[in-house]
């Protein structure tokens, strides 16, 4: 089923969709906003966590970790032209640092749109979504700069009181921003092979299911999988060769002084998530938050990621 | 579509106590039964063997700061009760509730006065807003008037009844037995009765309001 998906799910069609997407919006936006009340709304988190292997490496002695802060603050219309349906526009800007590799420090500006549409009345019932966003992250370490576009589906339910569900599927295009290039010759790799110099060029789709139960006092614990079909960059020192056969592209990783690289190498990723989120007050929640990821970089092996995190979250 | 079938029942009577003052009043003390604190927002609703007395009210449940103002409204059959939308944004209020079913789409601030229905059946009328899954409030529509709601000490009193036998009947939005019997009270002339309930209390029903970072979504 998922392969399936994932053959029919091409950057092509992304790319249609995000155009159709994008047109309806465009036209929908304008027509609806002068008839119709929209409600801005303005939310922002802070957070603080750990994350185990930053730099995605298979190597012990490339997986580094570091302590994070951070904040997100978006911006949004909600806007209901019809009586189940809704759309959704939004503008974010995030700021991450991570003190122990300042080359990860990241400010993230993005925008997002999204229609949604509930098939009746009430809070039990099933709702549908469709969604596009970009993103544009600015590292410390400029290798890293990207452009993020992502497309998702959802479906959505509460089916029993304290309990909902969701499924979703997305697929995520990255397109790097800085692209250097790389001197072969000086690598210890097979002269006459070289490999493509963007490592931040790819796309992953991920296909997406969680649960929630939220307690009567209004606790809610969130237990989310992700699988990922795409790719993933590790960053490696000294320069491996098992990875250089494999890449699908290689740069020099800006984030250390040292020589260190990155490649792109295909993988299939395992996403557990569990959140809980104890509200303080009827706008806000302090969240706590961990993540685990099992990578399968594919011909290389089986590595790891975690975070964990503690947040703010306040919706003004 | 969901029945919005409200679970009440009550559980056991405490006590029964009387003095003698110069009206007929009962006032009923509901309480948790399992933490003893006062429970606000609770009805009660006495009926009797002799005629009693309906008199239809008009009533306004508004919507302020996304929250319906009272949460909890009592009428008497034949009441009118309108839903304006204080609020600079659009609303829509719905019930599924037997006892009156009503859709009313997509309304803001300026459309507010014209909204509003008549309530001829007696039953608890659940009502809730498509746009804001957390917005929840209930209407009370008694047999007559004879019923009241608790204020924030949990007690909640009716004056001026006329003398003679009548049944109590508590509920409560978040009450566990819907079949829990009536307690039973006889009210004399000039003789004021003091009553205290005991009901336990189910699971919040309201959906929560506060964000989460895995529920981002604007609602």
């Amino acid at each position: 089923m998922s392969r399936a998906l994932a053959n029919w799910f091409t950057p092509a069609i992304g790319m249609r969709l995000r155009t159709v997407l994008a047109s309806c919006v465009a036209t929908l936006v304008p027509v609806f906003s002068g008839s119709v009340s929209a409600s801005v709304f303005v939310d922002g988190s802070l957070s603080a966590g750990w994350e185990d292997n930053l730099t995605r490496g298979f190597y012990g002695w490339d997986q580094k970790g570091s302590m994070f802060t951070g904040g997100s603050l978006s911006v949004g219309d909600f806007f209901q032209p019809l009586t189940n349906t809704a759309f959704v526009v939004s503008g974010h800007a995030d700021y991450f640092q991570f003190p122990a590799l300042h080359g990860f420090n990241r400010v993230t500006l993005g925008a997002a749109v999204s229609v949604e549409h509930k098939f009746g009345l009430g809070p039990y019932t099933p709702r549908i979504s469709l969604g596009a966003s970009a993103d544009r992250d600015l590292l410390q370490g400029r290798e890293r700069d990207r452009d993020l576009y992502s497309v998702q589906v959802g479906y959505a339910q509460r089916f029993a009181s304290g309990w909902s569900f969701s499924l979703g599927a997305a697929q995520e295009t990255s397109r790097g921003l800085n692209e250097r290039g790389v001197d072969f010759t000086k690598l210890p790799y097979t002269p006459g092979i070289t490999r493509p110099t963007d490592p931040m060029d790819y796309y992953n789709n991920a296909y997406r299911a969680g649960v929630d139960y939220e307690y009567s006092n209004g606790w809610l614990v969130s237990l989310s999988n992700e699988y990922i079909d795409g790719y993933i960059v590790p960053t490696a020192t000294p320069p491996v060769v098992a990875f250089y056969s494999h890449a699908k592209a290689v740069a020099i990783d800006p984030a250390f002084d040292h020589l260190q690289l990155l490649y792109l190498l295909k993988s299939r990723s395992r996403n557990w998530g569990i959140n809980l989120s104890v509200p303080v007050n009827q706008d806000s929640a302090v969240d706590l938050t961990y993540r685990y990821q099992d990578i399968d970089a594919r011909h290389i092996g089986n590595y790891r990621n975690y975070q964990l995190s503690l947040s703010l979250v306040h919706r003004f | 579509m969901r029945t919005l079938k409200t679970r009440f029942g009550f559980i056991l009577v405490a006590s029964l106590a009387a003095s003698l003052v110069q009206a007929e009043t009962v006032s009923v003390r509901i309480i948790d039964a399992a933490t003893g604190e006062p429970i606000p927002d609770a009805v009660i609703e006495l009926s009797g063997t002799a005629s009693q007395p309906v008199t239809p009210v008009n009533a306004i449940v508004d919507q302020v700061d996304k929250e319906f103002v009272p949460p909890v409204t009592v009428v008497p059959l034949g009441s009118r009760i309108r839903f304006p939308n204080s609020d600079d944004i659009l609303h829509h209020v719905y019930s599924f509730s037997p006892a009156k079913t009503f859709d009313i789409p997509l309304y803001g601030k300026n459309d507010s006065d014209s909204f509003g229905s008549t309530f001829d059946t007696a039953g608890v009328v659940e009502i809730g807003c498509n746009i804001h899954d957390w917005m929840l409030a209930y209407i009370y529509v008694a047999q007559s008037d004879y019923a009241a709601k608790s204020d924030a000490s949990g007690v909640a009193s009716l004056q001026d009844l006329a003398p003679g036998s009548y049944s109590v009947k508590v509920w409560h939005a978040r009450q566990q037995d819907p079949d829990s019997p009536l307690q039973t009270i006889q009210v004399n002339p000039g003789v004021d009765t003091a009553l205290s309930l005991q009901i336990e209390l189910g699971r919040e029903r309201r959906i929560r309001r506060a964000p989460s970072s895995t529920r981002n979504r604007y609602r």
